[in-house]
């Protein structure tokens, strides 16, 4: 920002670039969820095991929450990764957005799942395979045939970068919201409640989505669409609940259990299993994104809102209808 | 967009090459644009008023009031009616002679009781251990000395107070206000009585008793002093005791009863604490004092010793909280005279909470020991320990006497409800029947110990009645105060949120409808005192149908002129702000949401924050998404890095830790915050003048006004709170006095405020637009090779033209509120401004500006909120003791009329003021400029200033009902009532900030923009 504008002649009033082209265009498309009857089935039992599992342990989490919410954070990955690799497909097995321009042509359905294996570790960028949207539905297939040692490897690796990168930023989100800073004991439980957020929440994109930065862009702008597999529902219903989740801490009803951070752990998971249930079982809003532009006013009918954040309809129909035939 | 477009123009600028037309159409231009500020103002101030008049209906009926009854107490009447056969007295064979009353303002009880005995561990506290005499004396010779808890009943206003010390009657909430100008009592109290017994009575100290006993002091004796000097600890005192000492040296006493009111430990507590040398020392004066009167006394003269109320940890009273309302009492005889009821009782009580005595039996014990009668309308009983006989028990006498004050609280409380239907049902009185009947029957068989415990429980069975009495709410008004606020609230919502209508445009047949709503409805309003006489009378039928009239024809208007919106749902800003407003108006019903207030205000400002954050990183513009994601981040961290600066109300306690004062018992800075007005004055100009950069605009007034003046300024206040430091700590007692170093800071002070206001509204109202304009040396045109080179201009700033003029308003605000503040405040009032801007930046980067083509209401809202946060920041609470009165004295040296309440006000809401000032920002913040000239500015800068005022009209409606709802509940007066007072307040100064500031700061902007580019 140098002091120097020569703009010459411009316009009296310049003119505002309308709301769409204010924003960039999300790349990202809907997860699909694997199409074998197992995945679906499995993705329902899934979101019941892990309340009822939460549910089991309420009364230990009240009772001490730090070695609780250490033990749980094992079952909960455990459980997690089981969830991706049974209903998801891995990342590079499936058509996961449309990167501008760097649309690479298929070399093929094994060739590209064993690239797909390594891409979730050392980032999907460029070294990621990435199809053209009309080749998806083959993609797709591969993944949720392939052998279970395809699916291990990115669960695994997944596993490693949901305990590693997302913490930090979450458990700095909780202590700005006014998470306790004193007495810094609580400090470890903020930490393992980002933990927990984390497994819920960014597991299964780490799986799916890998580390490709434009995917990561769309999460860090809330910008995934929602998807039938429950996923970023999942996240943003985690995120929604954990906040939601903090209003009963500030009550003068000197229980027990609203000491910290039990009612914030709840809200995420009631949160995250509200989400799921409502794109997950019952497909409402699926391919929808959040939008975040404020309304226009009508008098100017020319530029009606064209809805940058509303599904791409074209996207969603395919992931919609790719699942379909099997 | 650009950051920082410049325009250039070959040649010419449109405005210069305007031929005679275009001339005109600007001068009709700048006439409409005058006017339609007028138009907005009366709208403005018509919405002001409505809400004025919901309130005070609400506060008519909410409000307690308490009948007060003419009837007096006379000497040879007995209660029961009988001729008094009694010769040495009135009612009852009298004890002493004379009294001197000796009020120690705020002592309370914990600073009267060794330390090793009302704490579980000894601690090294200034207001400890200090006044030793009243308890080794009460200790080692119970006959001539008692000492007691002496609980006050809230309010715990000095007024307020010396009320009920007087008359022996309950205090009702309407009566506070009157602290600042006490007005006379006019019901049967001591004084009146000692007068009408012919007793000289003699005043010294606190002047609040001439305002309630005019003429009733003997005036060649009494010396009143002006009470309301809070920095000065030492004039009363010293007068007091001056004066006081030749009077009992009098061989003839020349005075029957002396009241003694010293303040100094009052005022010590409010200017630094309870815990500070201060305190300590004062607390040793009155010691020694009292170790000289009690010296003195001849064997017939009684000396009570009292105070009027206690202080809370920071030092004010006004709540209701424990520490605010244990006083000490202490009554001393050079005979013997005090008895225990128990031989437990033998030692003065280790806890405020161990046989504590109201306020209100004071009267009934002095009348009956000086030999009065007792105060018609008192409810106290007199205290059992001056009535008991210093050797053997004597409840005989005890019974007896009681007998009296039971008989004049029967009296009364026939006289009052034949005054005024109780409307109470015979339950009500049944268990009083009951212990009155037990006493009755004990007292004939002679059992006198247990018809003085039956009495006990009669009395208190009387007072809890009382108590609930006078918690009786006129339903009426405050349903009516209640239904204007709601019909206030939705022609605002209305009008701002959904009216597609140009609001400035539609000012004038708005207005015309509110008006002739507002007259029908005063032609049809005394009709209301006709059909509902309970209810209304002609004058408030008239007010209320008028203002309900208004608004419906102003609703009418709007509803119907508004050009049908395809939506009514809002985008998701829109349904943040909803939510932030509603949750927010739902959590005034719980007492928890209410007193953690602040931390929810941090939650919704930093989700905000994340919010925004998630929403720059769409941005399409590589600037836009950098900036806009830096600004978040920036607001998020800002917001929590405020939240350290804390003062704790007691209902937060334990879990929260003061941070506003030195420590939690203190209100004096502690020496380190003294680096915090420095840091400000060194960066905040800086990180001003870095968004001015940011678009090239800090030019023409900018650099003199916030480089200069801004920083000049404060440093000014840095220095006022170093030297106000130095005169709190004694650092320079050695070497330069006292008086001086007040005299030195009240011309720092005023020179601060010389630079705030003077020179900042002129700099403001006159200055150029922040714009440089450059011109280069002519080029040859490119791309036309034949045209002759022009000269080129350049404007730099002009990407910012409106926003960079206006917020020249800020720093003169921040700079008086700065002023105002002890140094965290003003930690917390820079963040302030500087999370103003980052939201302008925000918003703008966002798209979420008001606009012609946006309406957010995100900006104005998420503003309101700064404001309302900043306010517990700047060490406020919703309470009554939080009020920061030292504030008055910072430029004054006495209570000067408006000046004083005002410099509070803006000390206490000085975050709402500022925000409130800045809402006009949201829409001026790189607005463009261009050949629209002012076309639209109205509108959008009404439509905010609207939205804006909206938060504040919920919060106040709902903390309003949720008051109204809640009068019986346990925490009314502790956090309810407080809240709702302060809500309000709130709408009001935002109302006159937004009329005074906002629209008036946009009209100086407008036209001076104007003048420049075109109207």
């Amino acid at each position: 920002m140098s002091s120097s504008a020569l703009t010459h002649l411009l316009p009296a009033t310049p003119a505002q670039p309308i709301a769409s082209a204010r924003l960039l265009t999300p790349t990202t498309h809907p997860i699909p969820l694997l199409s074998s009857p197992s995945a679906k089935k499995y993705s329902y039992i899934h979101t019941l095991v892990v309340v009822i599992y939460y549910y089991i342990r309420a009364s230990a989490l009240v009772a001490d929450p730090f070695p609780m919410m250490l033990t749980d954070l094992v079952v909960v990955g455990l459980a997690q990764a089981v969830f991706c690799a049974v209903c998801l497909p891995s990342a590079g097995s499936w058509v996961n957005g449309t990167a501008a321009g760097k649309i690479i042509d298929g070399t093929g359905a094994k060739g590209s799942r064993n690239t797909a294996t390594k891409g979730a570790a050392s980032g999907s960028g460029s070294g990621n395979v990435r199809k053209k949207l009309g080749n998806s539905g083959a993609g797709k297939g591969d993944g949720a045939g392939g052998s279970w040692r395809g699916r291990v490897m990115p669960t695994f690796f997944s596993l490693i970068l949901t305990l590693i990168l997302p913490p930090l930023p979450l458990t700095i989100i909780a202590l700005v919201l006014g998470a306790p800073l004193y007495p810094t004991s609580l400090l470890p439980h903020t930490l393992l409640l980002a933990a927990h957020v984390s497994l819920l929440g960014f597991l299964p994109i780490f799986y799916t989505h890998g580390v490709s930065s434009s995917a990561w862009r769309d999460v860090a702008a809330a910008w995934l669409p929602f998807d039938e597999a429950g996923v970023w529902a999942g996240t943003v219903g985690a995120m929604v609940g954990g906040w939601v989740g903090a209003v009963p801490m500030a009550l003068d009803w000197d229980r027990e259990w609203q000491k910290w951070p039990c009612t914030v752990l709840w809200g995420v998971v009631l949160g995250w299993a509200i989400g799921r249930v409502v794109t997950n079982v019952a497909r409402l809003g699926v391919g929808v994104r959040i939008n975040l532009s404020e309304k226009e006013v009508e008098t100017e009918p020319d530029l009606l809102p064209t809805g940058p954040m509303k599904t791409l309809p074209g996207t969603t129909k395919k992931s919609d209808g790719s699942h379909e035939p099997r | 967009m650009n950051p920082q477009a410049g325009i250039a123009e070959d040649g010419q600028r449109p405005v210069v090459k305007s031929t005679a037309i275009t001339e005109e159409r600007n001068h009709r231009n700048l006439i409409s644009f005058k006017v339609t500020h007028i138009l907005l103002t009366a709208l403005f101030l018509w919405l002001t008023t409505v809400h004025v008049i919901g309130i005070l209906f609400f506060a008519k009926g909410f409000l307690l009031t308490r009948l007060v009854l003419d009837n007096r107490s006379e000497c040879g009447v007995l209660p029961d009616g009988e001729l008094s056969q009694v010769s040495d007295g009135c009612w009852h064979p009298k004890t002493f002679d004379r009294a001197v009353v000796l009020i120690i303002d705020a002592l309370r009880y914990d600073f009267t009781i060794p330390s090793h005995r009302g704490l579980k561990e000894p601690q090294q506290k200034y207001y400890l251990d200090n006044l030793p005499l009243l308890h080794e004396l009460a200790v080692s010779r119970p006959a001539h000395a008692v000492l007691l808890p002496f609980i006050a009943d809230p309010p715990t206003s000095t007024l307020q107070r010396l009320k009920g010390l007087t008359t022996g009657t309950l205090p009702t909430f309407i009566d506070i206000g009157s602290n600042f100008a006490g007005t006379a009592i006019e019901e049967d109290n001591i004084v009146s009585q000692l007068k009408d017994a012919g007793k000289t009575i003699v005043h010294l100290g606190d002047d609040t008793w001439h305002s309630l006993f005019p003429g009733y002091f003997d005036p060649n004796m009494t010396r009143p002093y002006d009470s309301f000097n809070v920095w000065d600890l030492h004039t009363v005192d010293n007068g007091v005791i001056e004066h006081i000492m030749p009077l009992l040296d009098q061989s003839a006493a020349q005075w029957d009863v002396i009241f003694g009111h010293f303040l100094g430990v009052d005022h010590a507590g409010h200017r630094y604490g309870p815990d500070h040398p201060a305190m300590a020392e004062k607390l040793r004066q009155i010691n020694d004092v009292l170790q000289q009167i009690i010296e003195k006394i001849d064997d017939d003269t009684l000396l009570v010793v009292m105070g009027d109320h206690g202080m809370d940890t920071k030092g004010d009273h006004g709540g209701e909280s424990d520490e605010e309302v244990e006083a000490a009492l202490w009554m001393y005889s050079k005979k013997p005279t005090f008895g225990r009821t128990e031989t437990s009782a033998l030692m003065p009580p280790a806890t405020a909470k161990e046989r504590p005595v109201g306020q209100i039996d004071l009267v009934s014990t002095l009348s009956i020991l000086l030999g009065l009668p007792i105060p018609f309308n008192n409810l106290g009983k007199p205290i059992a320990e001056a009535f008991t006989g210093p050797k053997n028990t004597d409840w005989k006498n005890l019974v007896k006497v009681e007998h009296l004050a039971q008989s004049q609280i029967a009296r009364y409380q026939k006289q009052y409800s034949r005054s005024r239907d109780l409307g109470l049902d015979d339950d009500a009185y049944s268990g009083q029947r009951i212990y009155l009947a037990r006493s009755a029957e004990f007292a004939a068989e002679g059992r006198w110990k247990d018809a003085h415990y039956a009495y006990v429980e009669w009395h208190k069975e009387v007072i809890s009645m009382y108590r609930r009495l006078w918690a009786n709410f006129n339903m009426g008004d405050m349903l009516v105060g209640i239904t204007i606020s709601a019909l206030a609230l939705g022609l605002l919502l209305v009008f701002s949120r959904f009216s597609t209508a140009d609001k400035a445009s539609s000012a004038p047949s708005l207005l015309r409808s509110a008006v002739i709503g507002t007259a029908v409805g005063a032609a049809i309003g005394p009709g209301l005192g006709l059909v509902a006489p309970s209810l209304f009378s002609v004058m408030t039928g008239c007010i209320v149908s008028s203002s309900i009239c208004g608004i419906m024809a102003a609703m009418y208007w709007t509803i119907r002129n508004r050009t049908g919106a395809r939506s009514y749902l809002p985008s998701f800003w829109g349904w943040m702000a909803l939510s932030f407003c509603l949750t927010q108006s739902a959590g005034f019903a719980s007492n928890s949401y209410t007193i953690h207030e602040d931390t929810i205000l941090l939650f919704f400002l930093v989700t905000f924050g994340i919010i925004s954050l998630i929403s720059s990183l769409r941005q399409a513009t590589t600037t836009d998404r950098v900036l806009g994601t830096y600004q978040s981040i920036l607001f998020i961290l800002l917001t929590r890095l405020s939240s350290f600066s804390r003062l704790c109300r007691e209902e937060q306690m334990p879990g929260c830790r003061s941070t506003f004062y030195a420590s939690s018992n203190s209100s004096t800075s502690a020496p380190w915050q003294l680096l915090i007005p420095y840091a400000v004055a060194l960066f905040l100009p800086e990180i001003v003048k870095a968004f001015y950069r940011g678009t090239a605009s800090y030019a023409a007034s900018a650099g003199f006004w916030i480089g200069f003046s801004f920083r000049i300024g404060l440093l000014l206040v840095a220095a006022y709170w170093t030297i106000d430091a130095a005169d709190n700590g004694g650092w320079l007692a050695d070497r330069i006095s006292a008086t001086a170093l007040k005299t030195t800071n009240l011309t720092v002070a005023r020179c601060a405020l010389a630079i705030a206001l003077p020179v900042g509204i002129g700099t403001f109202v006159w200055a150029k637009p922040c714009i440089n304009i450059s011109v280069s040396e002519p080029r040859p045109v490119l791309d036309n090779p034949g045209a002759p080179p022009r000269p080129q201009l350049t404007i730099f700033g002009y990407a910012n033209v409106y926003g960079s003029r206006y917020l020249l308003m800020i720093p003169l605000l921040v700079l008086t509120v700065a002023l105002l503040l002890p140094p965290m405040g003003q930690f917390s009032i820079a963040i302030c401004t500087w999370q103003i801007m980052c939201l302008l930046e925000i918003l703008d980067t966002n798209a979420l500006t008001v606009s012609s083509r946006y309406k957010s209401s995100i900006g104005p809202i998420v503003l309101a909120l700064l404001g309302s946060y900043h306010f517990f920041k700047t060490g406020h609470q919703a309470t009554l003791a939080s009020i920061q009165w030292n504030s008055a004295f910072v430029p004054l040296r006495t209570i000067q009329y408006p000046w004083s309440p005002l410099l509070v006000v803006f000390n206490t809401f000085g975050a709402q003021i500022i925000c409130a000032a800045a809402v006009p920002l949201t829409v001026l913040w790189k607005r463009p400029t261009g050949k629209a000239g002012l076309r639209g500015l109205w509108n959008d800068v009404s439509g905010a200033c609207l939205t804006h005022m909206l938060y504040y009209a919920t919060i106040q409606l709902a903390t309003t009902m949720w008051a109204g709802h809640l009068r019986r509940h346990l925490m009314l007066y502790r956090v309810f009532m407080p809240r709702y007072l302060m809500a309000c307040a709130v709408l009001l100064i935002v109302d006159l900030v937004l009329v005074v500031a906002s629209l008036a700061g946009v009209r100086a902007v407008g036209l001076s923009v104007g003048e420049v580019f075109g109207y």
